[in-house]
């Protein structure tokens, strides 16, 4: 069972951080963080399970999922505002907006 | 049970993966959500429920609005530009580490999941991690914010006429 | 309502700042007077703390277990800095609406100000440890802003970025202090650490680290020995900032570090002689440098690190009253000091002395309020400066070894002559070249008199003082003293004669030597040696050129591609894990 968590963590953690480096899309870059920061979460509730202080784990996990949302949010705005003034979504783009 | 679980881990791998590297904005929108549902159940699994229920409604739904709505105002996009990184050193970067993490980490560990009564759990979100509340009170104020950037285009057409003088 | 007027010192300010960063296109005067407002409201609600001096904790904030609380003190050490800080720095900015009529920018000069005086407060009524660091932090990034106000003037930007490093290696040696508080206390309470401490159950080693932490963190701070190079290039800042930052408050807050923890080193062996010989190297290497110099602000800037030096050495003479008194005449002289200066460079346009001269006649008010300070400064009674000079002299007396007794007078004639030789060179002698001499303004006339008066005056304070700090520090052990003890303990001492004689030794030796006082005494090698900072100049620069070049190196490490940065966090993963495969 513990296994197949672990498993899970590991997963997630390797495809979303695979996914950050090669994406080329801002909008992916928003998704890869997601699955990432999912891994994380039930991470942080293993570790929660391995040390018996599953509050502890289970408050943090609340703030994860809130601070979470909160970047898909800004990185959705984000990719909007730097596609409607480049015209594209490439996160080479956003470097070019330095004035 | 153990087969079901590794079932649903199987299947929360697949759509993890799908939605990193399935073409279509909006299909990968649907598999995250896919993905979050999934990690609900293994939260559930894991002894904790209000968790769950929070990932479920913000994870696969929240998100999963917001990213159709943005979805729906920019379009989809292919992008021709080279990779940055090689494909193949990206690939070993990304699983090097957790396999030695993994090499660390599954060494005789087997810890019991057992439900947390939910008055523990209140008792600890609102009087012990008093951190957490404040730093997510910040981060929500931020969330209303980058709604608003998220449906006001005018910040683009200003940058633009400001470009141009 | 202590809690109130804590919160509101410290927010309060910093509302002005943000509300005058945000009115970029306000008109110039509104600017003025919004400051003006905000600033003698805070030194206002300041002086009404001072009322409140107790010893009880007063928790804001609560973070839960572990990160402790954002906790305050109303102790007498934090209260009489913070209306230190905010009535000079209501001074500088009322200082300010002539020194500065006109400058461009002056939403950022004032919000700085407003920014720094917050948290000013705040570093000193915080009981805190990490607070501290924060509140520290924020005044030396408020410091090397000011610094680098005129940031087309490429000295004055280096000068900054000088100040920033340096202190940093300051900040460092404080986060260290922190961060072994936290670790042995299992909580970052100030007092419970100090308390902690005298019971001893803090593992010898470990307090020995936390103590020359912070003994670097404040000799960093405190512009001392070795790092005592960065104060005089920091005079490229608007003079009142100069005044209000690198003389009366921000420099100071070195010696607060010391006097606050200054019980829980006692049992540490060396830290009180390497206080005491940190402030007496300094007070001796920046006098010779005062000599020396003909910049005069650099002249002033000196005597200042001197003076600081005075501070350390009463600490590590044992006498917190000592150095907290000297501290508050100090802050108001040189205050004036500077301000008189500023008047007199926005006057005739130099800081060159040698070109200044018999500036007296042409300026008297300005020139009686800086002979007033100078005189504070040298310690001629019955100015304040010479009986928190006299009382520190005491404590050095008393505390320590009749030879650096010795050297504390040497540094008493050393003080006389180069506060004389600065007065005569702007003031007095022969006019040495035409200047044009401009009206001092009306509101740089009126803060003048008030520091005048407070430097004639601040010493009938000194029974409220000594009271305050016994009955709010009950860890410091102080003993109250009245003020007719006290008077009659310095009027009685006959060492006191002998300090006074040492004052007017210094003039007479300037005086026989005007023309060129160091050539018939003193060697010429320590001339040069005095004019390149003994050596020090140079190390520092190379190191502030290392970070520099460091800096730039890293700059290239952005190539603002988000894959790579994600490869390098990876790369930083694969290196902690087999760190951690390898130790575990």
């Amino acid at each position: 069972m513990s296994y197949i968590i672990v498993v899970c963590i590991l997963g997630l953690l390797g495809i979303g951080f695979y996914c950050l480096l090669i994406t080329r899309n801002l909008l992916k870059l928003v998704v890869a963080l997601q699955v990432l920061v999912k891994g994380a979460m039930l991470a942080v509730l293993f570790a929660g399970c391995l040390v018996d202080n599953m509050e502890v784990a289970q408050s943090m996990a609340l703030t994860i999922i809130v601070a979470d949302t909160i970047v898909a949010v800004i990185g959705l705005a984000m990719a909007i505002q730097v596609r409607q003034i480049t015209n594209t979504s490439n996160i080479r783009s956003i470097s070019t907006l330095r004035k | 049970m153990t087969l079901i679980y590794a079932l649903i881990a199987v299947a929360l791998l697949y759509s993890a993966h799908k939605a990193t590297r399935v073409k279509g904005l909006l299909n990968a929108a649907l598999w995250l959500a896919a993905t979050s549902c999934l990690t609900a159940i293994l939260m559930y699994i894991m002894g904790s429920p209000g968790i769950a229920v929070i990932e479920l409604s913000v994870g696969a739904g929240l998100v999963t609005v917001l990213f159709v709505f943005a979805i729906s105002i920019i379009g989809d996009e292919k992008i021709e530009s080279k990779f940055f990184i090689p494909p193949l050193a990206a690939l070993l970067m990304a699983t090097i580490p957790f396999i030695i993490l993994a090499f660390l980490w599954i060494s005789g560990i087997s810890p019991v999941f057992k439900n947390t009564p939910a008055d523990i759990l209140a008792n600890t979100i609102w009087e012990d991690r008093k951190v957490d509340l404040y730093l997510q009170a910040a981060l929500i104020i931020t969330g209303i914010l980058g709604i608003m950037l998220l449906i006001a285009p005018s910040v683009a057409n200003r940058f633009k006429k400001e470009r141009g003088k | 309502m202590t809690a109130i007027l804590i919160v509101l010192i410290i927010l309060f300010p910093w509302l002005g700042a943000v509300l005058i960063w945000l009115m970029k296109n306000a008109q110039e005067k509104l600017t003025h007077t919004l400051a003006m407002g905000f600033s003698v409201l805070s030194a206002v609600l300041s002086l009404v703390l001072l009322t409140r001096i107790g010893q009880e904790q007063i928790t804001v904030l609560s973070l839960g277990p572990g990160l402790g609380e954002l906790s305050f003190s109303a102790d007498g050490l934090g209260i009489v800095l913070t209306s230190i800080a905010n009535s000079i720095g209501c001074l500088a900015v009322i200082f300010s609406k002539d020194y500065m009529n006109g400058e461009k920018d002056l939403q950022r000069y004032y919000s700085m100000i407003l920014f720094f005086i917050g948290a000013m407060s705040g570093l000193v009524l915080t009981s805190n440890a990490m607070l501290i660091f924060f509140f520290w932090e924020i005044t030396a990034l408020c410091s090397y802003q000011l610094i680098s106000f005129y940031n087309d003037d490429p000295k004055a930007v280096r000068g900054g970025l000088k100040a920033l490093f340096i202190t940093q290696f300051g900040g460092i040696g404080l986060l260290l202090g922190s961060l072994l508080i936290l670790s042995q206390t299992g909580s970052l309470n100030i007092q419970q650490f100090i308390a902690a401490a005298q019971a001893g159950k803090i593992s010898s080693s470990v307090l020995a680290v936390a103590g020359f932490g912070l003994i670097a963190a404040a000799a960093a701070k405190s512009s001392q020995f070795p790092f005592f190079t960065w104060l005089p290039d920091a005079m490229e800042a608007p003079t009142p900032v100069s005044a209000l930052i690198h003389a009366a408050t921000m420099v100071n807050a070195g010696v607060y570090l010391l006097c606050r923890f200054a019980p829980a080193f006692q049992s540490v062996p060396g830290w009180n002689t390497t206080v005491l010989w940190v402030g007496i190297i300094t007070i001796l290497l920046s006098s010779f440098m005062a000599i020396y110099a003909n910049d005069l602000k650099r002249v002033l800037a000196y005597s200042t690190v001197s003076q600081l030096g005075f501070l350390f050495a009463a600490v590590g003479a044992g006498s917190v009253t000592a150095s907290q008194f000297h501290l508050l005449s100090h802050a108001i002289f040189k205050a004036l000091l500077f301000l008189c200066a500023g008047a007199v460079i926005h006057s005739v346009g130099t800081r060159d002395m040698r070109l200044m001269g018999n500036l007296y006649k042409k300026m008297k008010p300005v020139g009686f309020c800086f002979i007033i300070g100078a005189c504070s400064l040298a310690g001629i009674p019955i100015l304040n400066g010479f009986w928190s000079k006299e009382l520190i002299l005491e404590s050095i007396h008393s505390g320590t070894s009749l030879p650096v007794y010795i050297l504390m007078l040497f540094a008493v004639i050393l003080t006389a002559i180069y506060t004389l030789r600065c007065v005569w060179m702007v003031f007095f002698g022969k006019e040495k070249s035409k200047l044009h001499v401009h009206e001092t303004g009306r509101y740089m006339k009126y803060t003048l008199y008030i520091l005048a008066a407070g430097t004639v005056l601040s010493w009938l304070s000194f029974g409220g003082f000594s009271s305050a700090f016994s009955k709010s520090l009950p860890l410091h052990e102080i003993e109250a003293e009245s003020l007719g003890e006290f008077l009659t303990t310095i009027v009685k001492d006959p060492l006191t004669y002998l300090a006074i004689l040492m004052v007017i030794v210094g003039f007479v030796l300037w005086f026989f030597h005007k023309p060129a006082p160091s050539k018939a005494i003193l060697p010429k090698v320590l001339e040069t040696s005095a004019v390149n900072s003994f050596g020090f100049e140079i190390i520092n620069q190379k190191i502030v050129d290392k970070i520099q070049n460091l800096s730039e190196f890293s700059r290239g490490l952005q190539s603002g591609i988000l894959n790579w940065n994600i490869f390098g966090v990876l790369t930083g993963l694969v290196l902690i894990l087999i760190i951690l495969g390898i130790g575990g």
